[in-house]
């Protein structure tokens, strides 16, 4: 069979009444789920499990993957719009959107990430029709000598996230790495930190440390600050909804490479659309003219983690249909409802059950560009959140952070966690530490540790590992040559700064 | 009283004010239904929804509702390894509302945890009913020459190249990781135990070849064994699975060798044995179901039922093998 | 202005005691183990070496220069964490609703502009919102209202 009459195959399924139902419900399910904050699509998905007992796998799975992918539309809007992230691969949709709201370009933000995530999961979907089995392949060769030198060239590309003193962003990120370490240790069973707390054996939950570093830190910083809502009244006609010509010239590029840079970790299983998000971002302000900009409402900096998160969310449907390997929590329960119906997936999955394969893909565009359909109209509903007066926002949001956070495992620890890391997220913004880089730190450190201990573990203590396994020696020296750089560049800077006093 | 009379001005006010009686009502018809009702029996499951053992309990609770004659919900309590779920269900009313999953972890926590969680579940708890069982499949991956066809000629290969043999597994305190160090102690046979977060990882590493071999669930190697990126030599029960009758058993060449994920109900201490033996006999009804034996074939699954005893015992005896296991091997476990 | 930025000294202060404690933590109570299999301290002890390099990085300049400290608004802070503390403490014995009442009447603390009827008239709208969002939308099963008695 060649691609084109599988194309029609899938195109036929998708397009099937009921399957176009589920996928419009999906999708708007999670839109909404992304959009409120602490509510994910894990729980979404786990709560709404028990429905694909009663239709057919390819219907359920379709919705399913449709909630899954629409959340990360509706995480960004809350994250431009409230400096809150609405699920934790949008959280670095703040650093940059939030100012452009504050200047009165929501609007424009929104619908460029509306545009910047059709064609970020465009770009996955594609490379999930063509070279599915081929890239599973590549993914099996990636062992824990290849992930840990991967993500330590993720973490020192990162470093430049924060803005203002690299060594506050360093420590930020060595925060969250610490707060990492909280849990039981994973290959003893060791209890770290844990204060004989047995909530705290699994760790620190993610959603926990974001929406209080993030939403509860954000709103006691802004609660008497009025002025938080007073936005010019001229932002919300649409002629300033428009991307400007500049917009566009501006984004194009940046929305190609986040989208390569997400489809490429969407494939890691384990690693995860916030970390290809990150990554996009640190890409970005790297290689920008003028990376000052960077935090302060630059175009670039919304549209490539958002357009790389949308990616890596398409492709991280690779590793689980055809290596039946889940690349996150997410993704273990879309594998157990192909499960329960009896299907295995496997590298044979797409030759033995082409109709669910092709149906499920060809549901992807569907899905994005019903999700295209619904929110560039919305733009004009969602920036009106902003006219909501914030003494009227503020316990709204805190309403829906604690449901979140506390239906993550029906437990009131969880809220107990948003408070603590509330009242850290605050501190650290009064002392002028940079939040963004300890939510980098927290997702990649216990992976960081897992892999560099499994891999001196397998090759028996034994530090050459690293180099003389090919990928890794690769992403290594690409890691020293990146160092070497930015410390050149920075002295240069600093004789050129030298050579002509800069204006004051 | 000046901020009042803005707000009066303002449309929100009106929207509010609205809203705020249709709420009241609403939520007054809603909180009622909502009240404690004896009718309701609440399954714990130590896992989160959509899991291996979530799934099976679910399609076992669906059974059971009809059968009882009340409504069995399943709420899943994941984390500490069991111990938060254990935890409340061993703090429940025993009044036959509130009944739990039981897994290898309750033996294997006890045995080299102890001082974590409520205590010692032979005594805060009351066994009900096995449920389910599910051997390990023992997975041999590209790291191993051809030779390698068996559990003899594994351990063969590992004592001719000792310090070589690595075994994944799905975590430091789980059944899988404890199968390895059982059978490395039972043959004494040099293995290094790798622990994963999940057991598709270690599944992974040995299809990709940078780990030997391990006991891995029989659903997470199934997809590349298929592909021919892995091959069984083993399962891990005392008798060969139903599902593969062709591959042996670990026990036919270490005897006596007997590692397996089961499942059972258990309910807090205090509980009637009135209401034990209900549900116990509700169990043994459901598990006679063909459709249910049929929907979790194809991962291994059997459905064992019995007696209360015959649940209690397996619990003793597993936690007896795992401190004995403890006691001579003084595994890295703090 | 103050003649030392005391900003960085107290936050490159703070970074220096985490460390410290991490470190601690782990020398006493976790084994450290090889280089081939590293315990469960081998890690952690490294973190919290390198926070404190950090903190001295971050604290010790600033000792040698002026420098500018924002206010802490005790008022929001407290009254915001107190918020979340009273809907974690009423959410499982009474339900939903009377967790939502309870932070947002707390909440409210935080700052002077919202009156009571305003209060009141946002928890029942703030209850109906999630009534609908999670019981009829989602089915999370999450008692509105529940006896504790």
């Amino acid at each position: 069979m060649d691609i084109l009459s599988n194309i029609g195959l899938g195109l036929a399924t998708a397009l099937a009444p009921v399957n176009l139902t589920y996928c419009l419900l999906g999708v708007v399910l999670g839109t909404v789920v992304g959009m409120l904050p602490g509510l994910g699509a894990l729980a979404a998905i786990s709560m709404l499990l028990p429905i694909t007992f009663h239709v057919e796998p390819t219907t359920a799975l379709i919705m399913l993957a449709g909630i899954w992918y629409g959340t990360a539309y509706g995480g960004s809007i809350a994250s431009i719009l409230l400096n809150l992230p609405g699920s934790t691969s949008s959280a670095v949709a703040c650093l940059d959107g939030y100012p452009m709201a504050q200047q009165g370009r929501a609007g424009v933000a929104l619908l460029m990430t509306t545009v910047a995530s059709f064609i970020g999961a465009s770009m996955g979907i594609v490379l999930l029709m063509l070279f599915a089995p081929l890239i599973a392949q590549i993914g099996l060769g990636f062992g824990s000598t290849e992930y840990f030198a991967l993500m330590l060239l993720g973490l020192v590309a990162a470093t430049s996230v924060s803005d203002g003193s690299a060594l506050k962003g360093l420590a930020m990120v060595t925060f969250g790495i610490a707060a990492g370490l909280v849990g039981m240790d994973v290959y003893t069973g060791a209890d770290r930190y844990t204060f004989n707390v047995p909530e705290m054996a699994d760790g620190v939950s993610l959603v926990g440390l974001a929406m209080g570093l993030f939403g509860v830190a954000e709103i006691i910083a802004s609660v008497r600050q009025t002025t938080i809502a007073e936005i010019d009244r001229e932002s919300w006609s649409l002629r300033k909804m428009i991307p400007t010509r500049d917009d566009w010239r501006r984004s194009w590029l940046p929305i190609l490479r986040g989208s390569s840079i997400g489809s490429f970790i969407g494939t890691l299983p384990g690693t995860g659309p916030a970390i290809a998000s990150f990554l996009a971002y640190a890409v970005e302000k790297r290689v920008a003219k003028d990376p000052s900009r960077f935090g302060k409402g630059a175009i670039e900096g919304v549209v490539s983690p958002e357009a790389s998160n949308n990616a890596a969310d398409q492709t991280a449907f690779i590793p689980t249909l055809s290596l039946g390997i889940p690349g996150s929590a997410t993704m273990a329960l879309i594998l157990a409802a192909l499960l329960l119906h009896g299907i295995t997936p496997g590298p044979q999955l797409m030759t033995q059950e082409p109709e669910l394969f092709w149906g499920l893909v060809m549901s992807f565009w569907v899905g994005n560009i019903l999700l295209v359909i619904l929110n560039a109209p919305m733009v004009g509903v969602w920036i009106r959140i902003l006219l909501i007066p914030y003494r009227f926002l503020y316990p709204s949001i805190l309403v829906f952070i604690c449901i979140g956070v506390y239906t993550v495992s029906y437990n009131v620890f969880e809220v107990w966690l948003v408070i603590i890391f509330g009242v850290v997220g605050y501190l650290l913004r009064i002392l002028n530490f940079p939040i963004a880089p300890v939510l980098l730190g927290f997702v990649l450190g216990p992976l960081m540790e897992e892999h560099f201990r499994r891999a001196m573990l397998i090759s028996r203590g034994d530090l050459m590992t690293f180099v003389e396994r090919p990928i890794s020696g690769t992403v290594l020296l690409i890691t020293a040559l990146l160092l070497v750089s930015t410390a050149a560049s920075a002295l240069l800077r600093h004789r050129r700064q030298r050579l002509v006093p800069a204006p004051e | 009283m000046k901020a009042y009379n803005n707000l009066r001005n303002s449309g929100v006010t009106r929207r509010v004010v609205m809203a705020a009686a249709i709420g009241a009502a609403l939520l007054l018809g809603a909180g009622t239904t909502q009240a404690q009702d004896k009718s309701i029996v609440t399954l714990v499951v130590p896992f989160g929804a959509g899991g291996g053992v979530d799934t099976v309990m679910r399609a076992v609770a669906d059974r059971l509702t009809p059968v009882l004659g009340k409504t069995v919900l399943v709420e899943n309590r994941p984390g500490g390894s069991t111990i938060l779920a254990y935890d409340h269900v061993a703090r429940s009313p025993a009044d036959g509302t509130v009944f739990m999953i039981g897994t290898p972890s309750m033996s294997t926590n006890q045995a080299f945890k102890p001082g974590t969680g409520p205590g010692d579940p032979r005594k805060l708890l009351a066994p009900v009913a096995p449920i389910a069982e599910q051997p390990y499949m023992l997975i041999a991956g590209p790291a191993l020459p051809a030779e390698v066809k068996d559990v003899a000629s594994l351990l063969k290969w590992a004592k001719d190249n000792p310090d070589t043999l690595d075994m994944v597994n799905s975590g430091p305190l789980t059944a899988p990781r404890l199968a390895a160090e059982l059978l490395a102690f039972r043959t004494e046979t040099p293995i290094v135990t790798i622990s994963y977060q999940s057991g598709t990882a270690g599944v992974l590493d040995v299809a990709g070849g940078r780990v030997h071999a391990g006991f891995t669930q029989i659903i997470e190697a199934m997809p590349q064994v298929t592909a021919g990126n892995l091959r069984p030599l083993a399962v891990s029960s005392l008798k060969r699975s139903p599902v593969f009758p062709d591959l042996p058993t670990v026990s036919e060449t270490v005897p006596d060798f007997d590692v397996t994920s089961w499942n059972g109900m258990f309910a807090p201490a205090e509980t009637p044995k009135a209401v034990i033996d209900e549900m116990n006999a509700a169990v043994n009804k459901v598990l006679q179901d063909e459709s249910l034996k049929e929907m979790f074939r194809s991962q291994g699954t059997v459905f064992v039922g019995g007696s209360p005893e015959d649940l209690g015992n397996k619990l003793d005896s597993e936690i007896k093998r795992w401190e004995d296991l403890q006691s001579k091997v003084k595994l890295e476990i703090d | 202005m103050h003649t030392k930025d005391y900003r960085d000294i107290i936050g490159g202060g703070i970074i220096i005691l985490l460390g410290l404690f991490i470190a601690a933590y782990a020398l006493n109570t976790l084994a450290i183990g090889t280089p081939r299999r590293m315990g469960p301290g081998f890690f952690p002890i490294g973190i919290g070496v390198l926070l404190v390099c950090f903190g001295i990085g971050i604290a010790v300049p600033a000792f040698f220069r002026e420098g500018t400290m924002e206010q802490i608004e005790w008022r929001p802070l407290f009254a915001i964490s107190a918020s979340l503390l009273a809907f974690g403490l009423c959410v499982t014995p009474f339900g939903l609703v009377p967790a939502i009442a309870a932070l947002v009447a707390v909440s409210a603390l935080a700052d002077s502009k919202l009156t009571i009827p305003a209060v009141l008239g946002l928890i029942a709208s703030l209850s109906l919102i999630c009534y609908v969002i999670f019981d009829l939308g989602l089915g999370l099963t999450l008692p509105m209202l529940r006896w504790p008695f």
